[in-house]
């Protein structure tokens, strides 16, 4: 039987039963922060990386988790902050300027073996690589997640004012590439 | 390929282009997730401790290197030194000695050599045997006939 939230956070604080309701939280939310970081890592590898990174800072920081916020927005801005921070790492590893981490994050989706979409997905990933990356991040959660302003504001800690009007002028370049392109 | 539910377009330009991530994962992959991320928690927990020896580790075959010719200095490079050294030094002392004594009988002739030899407070060294063997190797019976009968 799955936990719900607050009963999680009950037995995670709880130093008898931490172990096992930890388990039962990366059982619960393993698969959605996996696509959340996917899209923003591309890479399968890298995301599998990035998916245990999170859940090992979460263990970590189990108890500095305050309950100010839920549990599903603190697990997904650390994931969020671990991808961003996975990425800036590599491109500076390999020397990427932050001007073209859109082309290396390309070259990461080209070189996945678990890429597989048609000529029209390819052009619309490009086209979010394009984007700055705070637009990347809400395009992302709003296009593919359909995730609410609300908890977009909570993960990204923005204004949901900001929020919308980012996927606005996202959408208009997603827009502007592909029909450049064609 | 994960697909997103409640398809709906952005705008009329982009109809046909479904929400759906162009991914896909391996096989078994969130059913072996846990697993594998319990064995890297652990690992990474045993690590903390290992990464204390793991300079040591890397240390290991310098510092035994810097043992091995320490070792080899101090048991073959300086008891040979030594013993080299005290045979030059003994060797030298001899050779000065010799030289000395050589020296000496080369200047004196045979008449002062005897009376020193007779002399009480004499203490050259050359006495007994020794005094015998080098009068029997460089003098003839005849000299030391003579020198007796003066």
């Amino acid at each position: 039987m799955q936990l719900s939230d607050p009963e999680l956070i009950g037995h995670l604080r709880n130093e008898k039963t931490r172990n096992l309701a930890f388990s039962q939280l990366v059982t619960k939310y393993q698969e959605r922060l996996y696509w959340h970081i996917r899209k923003i890592v591309l890479n399968h590898d890298d995301t599998d990386d990035v998916l245990q990174n999170t859940f090992m800072k979460v263990w970590k920081n189990l108890e500095n988790f305050r309950e100010e916020s839920t549990l599903y927005t603190w697990l997904y801005r650390i994931a969020t902050n671990e991808s961003l921070t996975f990425i800036s790492s590599r491109a500076k590893r390999q020397s990427v300027p932050l001007q073209d981490v859109g082309d290396y994050l390309k070259n990461r989706l080209e070189a996945d073996d678990y890429y597989e979409g048609t000529e029209i997905q390819k052009k619309l990933q490009e086209a979010i690589l394009t984007l700055p990356e705070k637009q990347r991040l809400v395009f992302n959660m709003r296009y593919f997640e359909e995730m609410p302003y609300q908890e977009m504001s909570d993960i990204l800690d923005t204004s949901v004012g900001a929020l919308k009007a980012s996927f606005h002028h996202a959408v208009k370049k997603v827009e502007d590439f592909i029909t450049g392109i064609e | 390929m994960k697909k997103i539910v409640n398809p709906e377009e952005i705008s009329g330009h982009q109809k046909g282009m479904e929400r759906e991530l162009p991914f896909r994962v391996p096989d078994h992959y969130f059913e072996d997730f846990q697993a594998r991320l319990s064995a890297r928690m652990e690992a990474e927990e045993s690590g903390l401790s290992g990464k204390k020896v793991s300079l040591f580790i890397y240390m290991k075959p310098v510092l035994g290197l810097a043992a091995a010719f320490a070792a080899v200095i101090l048991l073959v490079y300086f008891p040979v030194r030594l013993m080299t050294g005290e045979k030059e030094l003994a060797s030298n002392n001899t050779v000065g000695e010799e030289e000395k004594i050589i020296n000496l009988v080369e200047y004196v002739d045979d008449h002062t050599f005897f009376n020193l030899l007779n002399e009480e407070d004499n203490d050259s060294g050359l006495e007994g045997r020794d005094l015998e063997m080098y009068i029997a190797s460089n003098y003839s019976d005849y000299d030391i006939f003579l020198e007796t009968q003066k």
